[in-house]
């Protein structure tokens, strides 16, 4: 380590299950270097400093999702955060804000799996189609209307900006949300009007209060707000559809 | 390390994939349900015994106190020596080293702290797992290529042995566990089907293979 380097605090909130009766906080003294992330940060203070600290990462590269932090109260992905944007202050890190943590910055996410599952998150196919009959065709229209929120990483920083679903957890949320959008204006997909059941439900797209801070926060542009408005929209027309149509409408 | 529930991540094509494994599992299925009826049953006292012997092993790298080796220390230095020694281009007195290197880190780690004791998402415990693992597939890697006296592939040595030697090393190599020491090296049997071993050229030398290869099937 040279003279030169610099160091910054890094105040963790630290949380163990078997020792630990409330979460407290931990700060750590971290050399650094310009190109260092928080997610960097940390693995140096697991590494060198204190080896029980656990956290979820995986890729470092804003691909796979796992690495959601609060970042000095904001959610953010800690491998596209950097340290020399908030040096020479401390930075603060803590597990994803609205779900329970189960070990330091580690949060349970079986609440947020159930919801993926319940959107049937697969093509139902419209019609059946057999082999001999070879792939789905889609003109560049009908991939438009679907590919941007498909690209989803689950990384949950939607949830942790999401007033709505830090007052009501069973609110199905941005994430899952603009996942049900993508399978439901997707050309191949038939299963709208049984995801529209949910969209309608009480914990679903009504809890949403138009914030927008989940598709300020999200890493991919997926633009979960959108959807989660478009399919108010969706759910009145339902709504008024069964009225209409004799088949028309989620029951 | 992190095994991520991705379900909604299907690409079309997957169910005809999926089809195809029911198929096949159901024909497997049964083969294996004839060999369970047919077949005398396991030593299930035996298998015990082993299982119990991994897991006190496993157990042990968490509970036993008082080591003195970080696991990052050790980690970064077996990817120091594996860029010093095992690169693209190699020589026998770096391998060596490298060897060396590696030995002298398995030794280290008998001695390696796991400070987190917990049993709540304790991935310090993982990493030493992974890291005695680490250790095993570097020193076959590390010891395979100090005993293959030839260049081939991403293997190039630039020691006397520049050339690919096909007739005494177009064969596996093949790293034994040896308990308490680095593997035992011993080659086998490659079958080849298709793509015969060849020589990789480029620019110009490149073009000229490939005109004699065209030729070579008129």
């Amino acid at each position: 380590m040279s003279e030169h380097q610099k160091t910054i605090e890094i105040e963790v909130l630290r949380y163990n299950p078997e020792t630990d009766k409330e979460p407290h906080r931990q700060v750590f003294e971290v050399p650094f270097t310009d190109d260092m992330s928080v997610l960097q940060g940390v693995q140096y203070i697991k590494d060198y400093l204190d080896g029980s600290l656990s956290f979820r990462w995986s890729c470092r590269m804003a691909i796979c999702g796992s690495c959601g932090m609060m970042i000095n109260g904001e959610p953010n992905l800690s491998c596209q955060t950097f340290l020399r944007d908030y040096y020479p202050a401390r930075v603060r890190v803590e597990a994803l804000a609205h779900f329970p943590i189960e070990r330091d910055l580690v949060i349970g996410m079986e609440g947020f799996i159930e919801k993926l599952e319940s959107i049937q998150p697969y093509i139902i196919p419209k019609e059946a189609r057999t082999l001999a009959q070879g792939e789905y065709l889609q003109t560049p229209e009908q991939l438009n209307a679907y590919e941007q929120f498909s690209s989803c990483i689950n990384c949950l920083l939607c949830y942790a900006a999401c007033p709505q679903f830090g007052l009501n957890s069973s609110f199905v949320g941005p994430a899952a949300i603009a996942l049900l959008h993508r399978y439901n204006v997707d050309s191949r997909d038939g299963g709208k009007a049984e995801r529209m059941e949910l969209v309608n439900a009480e914990e679903g797209v009504f809890n949403c209060t138009a914030v927008g801070y989940c598709s300020e926060v999200c890493p991919k542009h997926v633009d979960p707000a959108n959807a989660v408005n478009q399919n108010k929209t969706n759910s009145a027309m339902d709504y008024f559809l069964r009225f209409l149509a004799p088949k028309g409408g989620a029951k | 390390m992190l095994q991520r529930r991705h379900p909604w991540r299907q690409p079309p094509g997957v169910e005809f994939a999926v089809r195809a494994v029911r198929f096949w599992t159901r024909r497997r299925g049964e083969e294996a349900a004839r060999f369970a009826k047919a077949a005398a049953a396991g030593n299930s006292a035996s298998l015990l015994k082993q299982a119990q012997a991994v897991e006190q092993r496993l157990v042990g790298l968490k509970t036993k106190t008082g080591g003195s080796e970080r696991i990052a220390t050790l980690r970064k230095e077996m990817a120091q020596t594996m860029e010093d020694g095992c690169g693209i281009y190699r020589l026998a007195e770096t391998m060596q080293a490298t060897c060396d290197k590696l030995d002298e880190l398995k030794e280290r780690f008998k001695d390696v702290n796991v400070e987190d004791k917990s049993s709540v998402w304790n991935t310090e415990w993982l990493l030493a797992i992974e890291l005695e693992y680490q250790l095993d597939v570097a020193q076959t890697m590390a010891y395979s290529a100090l005993h293959r006296r030839e260049s081939r592939g991403a293997h190039q040595r630039l020691d006397g042995f520049e050339q690919r030697d096909d007739v005494n090393f177009l064969k596996h190599s093949q790293a034994h566990y040896v308990v308490g020491g680095p593997p035992r090296i011993d080659y086998g049997p490659v079958k080849i089907t298709k793509s015969q071993p060849g020589t990789r050229a480029y620019g110009a030398a490149g073009e000229k293979a490939e005109q004699e290869r065209k030729a070579s099937h008129v």
